[in-house]
């Protein structure tokens, strides 16, 4: 049993982020395994750690870094997506001159071969678009 | 990366070209299931199918043009390439308009072919 892939293709101020978090932690909750989290497209901004909501918003892109934190989960950021919407570790911001990273903790940036390492590897993979 | 499964994978393309990422998205998500060796069913769908008509001019176009990389795919093992019929149909596309050629499903073989996928990406 290897569990679950989850593919976020939403910003954390779309409802598809949100299902796919309430997914995620439900799944959890029911014991299941979750082999990967991949974040693609629009969905790098739920790594983004320059996001500052408003008050009386929900920090979903907080919520996600918990819920990998608390349960260790393998959350990949695709390096395409994350780079054209700005999205960099340090490693990234040095190789291109920028000031700094801006990646949350928690998450990794990798390629797109890590989604399809986790639809063979997974149980099921599921995508969630906006 | 090597692994002993190999798993159906279906990619459907639903979107117009140049109305989004997601075209291109999906051709991403194709060209390295193939370096994995998986098997490729690629399926354009409703107006994705438009991706197949040949000679677009696209320069003026600030997103990007998949159409130009699809006649390639072949050299990738993308095993079947199949098209919506009714929606080649409602667009008015012959056969010998697209730039590559491609199988006419009808609804009920989609449905079929979705049902015995292992794994379905819908753009």
């Amino acid at each position: 049993m290897q569990g679950f892939t989850l593919v976020i293709h939403a910003a954390p101020w779309s409802q598809a982020s949100s299902t796919a978090f309430n997914f995620a932690r439900e799944l959890l909750a029911q014991g299941h395994q979750i082999y990967r989290l991949f974040f693609y497209q629009d969905g790098v901004f739920n790594a983004f750690s320059y996001l500052v909501p408003s008050q009386d918003e929900i920090d979903l892109a907080e919520q996600w870094q918990e819920l990998i934190q608390r349960h260790e989960l393998d959350a990949v950021v695709c390096v395409a997506s994350a780079l054209k919407r700005g999205i960099i570790d340090d490693a990234e911001a040095q190789r291109y001159e920028l000031p700094a990273g801006n990646l949350r903790e928690g998450f990794v940036i990798s390629g797109l071969g890590q989604l399809i390492d986790a639809v063979i590897q997974s149980d099921r993979t599921l995508s969630f678009l906006p | 990366m090597s692994t002993s499964k190999t798993k159906n994978i279906l990619v459907i393309i639903r979107q117009a070209p140049y109305s989004s990422t997601l075209p291109a998205a999906a051709l991403e998500v194709i060209l390295t299931a193939a370096a994995f060796e998986q098997e490729l069913t690629l399926l354009f769908y409703g107006q994705g199918v438009l991706h197949l008509l040949a000679d677009q001019q696209t320069d003026k176009s600030t997103i990007k043009n998949i159409s130009r990389a699809l006649p390639s795919l072949e050299l990738y093992e993308v095993r079947r390439i199949i098209a919506d019929a009714k929606a080649l149909r409602n667009n008015g596309l012959q056969s010998e308009e697209l730039l590559l050629p491609v199988e006419p499903y009808s609804p009920q073989q989609i449905a079929r072919l979705i049902a015995e996928s292992d794994q379905v990406f819908n753009y």
